[in-house]
């Protein structure tokens, strides 16, 4: 990377922590910290929601899964602004008219102080762990393509976030994801530019879908009912609207954003913004990644995306082997560049099939030889990651983009880890004090408070950079964090519904079926890990979710009225 | 607990959220009422407007995809 590179990433990087600390410095008190003082307006809610959801694995995952899968990941979205639509009609309301400061003391409320609690420690679990992989995550992957250390760069990440999020709260937050929003959008619109300007001059933008559409990368909309197929309509409008509930709804990472609106009416405005801007976002990003497809199709791309595995490859017995795979891909390569180029002056429909059928015959033989290339790299090393989707946008970047603009995009990247990061973090320090701390020590000063939600920001952004320093000691860490948040959030969802919609369960029911429903899920879990029964995970918060309701309309049926 | 807002005050405002807990368990079913009658307030456009841009969102894919899809 060059020196102008270096400067600017850090240019970028230090300005939004610095702008974050001087336009934040002074905190009166809790309610300041905690929900910036009510006084964000709807736009920086909107930023701030999409900030918060956007980590860094966005910008690298996206475009490799439309590299690699096409664009019909974005119907996974479909579900978001119905999900945005009811919880600014139900959820936001009450929050505010209860003037709560985390969405757990709502439950307390509704239910009572046993039930907030409960909620409250499934919510720390799994999001302390998640804010350790939002760090982890996008280091690992810049580790291996810059050879920068890994430890250093979660340190890294995890002082900024913690420096500007511990001095100046939920304001710092907002505030510098405004900055990172400006950052990360800039990004991508240069690079989406940049891309076009890549390609041979016969090639525009409409050339270039005609090309990933005959390669199956323009099928954007599935209606199937196959449920082999993780994204159709069917499943990103159902599905995708339970998990959007669920996220924005009652994940405090999330309210903590829209409660710092200035009044009901901002919070709400923040996130129909979300509403109206998520899927285009989406879709736009996974357009960047079918471009990068075109763009390989007439430029040399690696046979693995991963620098690590092909270091390592080449260092082993089978760097030979490895090198005659090399060679075939490098003459298919040709070979379809000069095929696509032949594909966009053909008019005849005939003769376009026949080019199409064999680009995609040449492409199909590259993806056996790539699929080689993975189990050579898998007989190097057996624990090695040979799934590269995660690094075929950063290959791009730092490969193709001029100086200049590779730190520009390296500053997207750590700017939406440092904004996701900071939103859990300052979520996680909230819950921590006002659900717990506060709660069950009352009668200290506002300025005790102030300290103490302070102390545990700061302790929980140590405990997150501590996760992502021993992340790589477990395997597959990211999908065991998935896994977990799956077994908790259902529970927590349904406790949630139960309060909004269901009258007549009362506390107690509702704190014994939550517990009950846990060690349930847990159960089901560990069944499944021991193949007595066969569930994917993310069953579980469907699972979770329903049978919290039901066993708590039980326990109220034998309750009778009694709470 | 939940609104305090001044140190000086304290305990005032633990009874005070003692109370708030109590009201607001008491009105628990008046909270849920709420739910069969949503008050708009006047603006149920922008809801109708987001579900519909998103839905104008899901036509233009659709075009596209018969565009240039292959499926």
């Amino acid at each position: 990377m060059s020196s102008i590179d270096w400067i600017i990433l850090g240019l970028v990087l230090a300005f939004i922590v610095l702008y974050g600390l001087a336009k934040t410095r002074n905190q009166s008190g809790v309610s300041d910290f905690v929900t910036g003082g009510n006084k964000a307006s709807w736009w920086t809610i909107g930023l701030s929601v999409m900030a918060t959801q956007a980590s860094a694995i966005t910008f690298l995952s996206t475009p490799g899964q439309a590299f690699h899968d096409g664009m019909g990941f974005v119907q996974f979205y479909f579900g978001l602004p119905i999900a945005m639509v009811l919880i600014s009609l139900f959820f936001v309301p009450i929050y505010h008219r209860l003037k709560v400061f985390t969405a757990y003391a709502y439950l307390e409320d509704r239910f009572n102080v046993q039930t907030r609690t409960l909620t409250a420690v499934f919510f720390l679990i799994q999001r302390g762990l998640a804010a350790g992989i939002t760090i982890f995550a996008p280091s690992i992957i810049l580790s291996a393509v810059l050879g920068w250390d890994l430890v250093w760069l979660n340190i890294l990440i995890g002082s900024l976030v913690v420096v500007y999020t511990v001095t100046g709260g939920t304001r710092a937050v907002n505030i510098t994801q405004k900055q990172q929003m400006g950052v990360i959008f800039g990004g991508m619109f240069l690079a989406f530019l940049m891309l076009l300007n890549f390609l041979p001059l016969e090639v525009g933008l409409d050339e270039a879908l005609t090309i990933a559409g005959a390669q199956d990368k323009m099928n954007i909309l599935d209606f199937s009912f196959d449920f082999d197929n993780r994204y159709t309509f069917w499943s990103g409008i159902i599905g995708g609207s339970f998990l959007a509930l669920s996220y924005f709804g009652t994940d405090q990472s999330q309210v903590q954003r829209y409660l710092s609106g200035r009044t009901l009416r901002q919070s709400q405005m923040g996130l129909i913004m979300n509403g109206m801007l998520k899927v285009p976002m989406q879709f736009f990003i996974l357009l960047i990644g079918v471009l990068v497809f075109v763009f390989y199709q007439f430029n040399a791309s690696p046979l693995n995306f991963n620098p690590t595995n092909e270091r390592m490859v080449m260092d082993s017995p089978y760097a030979a082997q490895y090198k005659v795979l090399d060679q075939e891909k490098d003459l298919l390569m040709g070979q379809i560049q000069t095929l696509q180029l032949a594909y966009l002056d053909v008019e005849d429909p005939a003769q376009k099939d026949v080019l199409q059928k064999e680009i995609s015959a040449l492409n199909t033989q590259q993806l056996s030889l790539r699929k080689e290339a993975r189990e050579l790299i898998l007989a190097a090393d057996k624990d090695a990651e040979t799934n590269d989707k995660d690094y075929v946008f950063i290959h791009f970047i730092l490969t193709q983009l001029p100086v200049g603009l590779i730190g520009l995009l390296l500053a997207v990247i750590l700017s939406a880890a440092m904004s996701s990061t900071a939103s859990e973090i300052n979520a996680l320090g909230a819950t921590t004090a006002v659900d717990l701390y506060q709660r069950h020590r009352p009668g200290h000063s506002e300025k005790h408070y102030l300290k103490i939600t302070r102390y545990f920001t700061l302790i929980w952004g140590v405990i997150a950079i501590l996760v992502a320093c021993t992340a790589p000691l477990f395997d597959n860490l990211i999908q065991l964090v998935n896994i977990i948040g799956s077994i908790f959030y259902g529970n927590i969802l349904g406790v949630f519904l139960a309060a909004f919609f269901i009258r007549h369960i009362k506390g107690l029911s509702i704190f014994w079926a939550a517990l009950i429903n846990q060690g349930f899920v847990i159960s089901l879990f560990v069944l499944d890990l021991f193949e007595v029964i066969k569930l994917p995970y993310l069953w579980l918060n469907v699972i979770g979710c329903v049978a919290v309701i039901l066993i708590a309309l039980i326990v109220q049926f034998f309750q009778g009225d009694k709470h | 607990m939940t609104k305090q807002t001044d140190p000086q005050k304290t305990q005032v405002a633990e009874a005070e959220n003692s109370e708030l807990s109590k009201s607001v368990i008491k009105d628990t079913p008046e909270v849920n009422n709420e739910f069969s009658k949503v008050d708009f307030k006047g603006s149920k456009w922008i809801y109708f407007m987001v579900l519909g841009l998103n839905a104008i969102y899901i036509l233009l894919f659709y075009w596209i995809n018969q565009l240039y899809g292959n499926s």
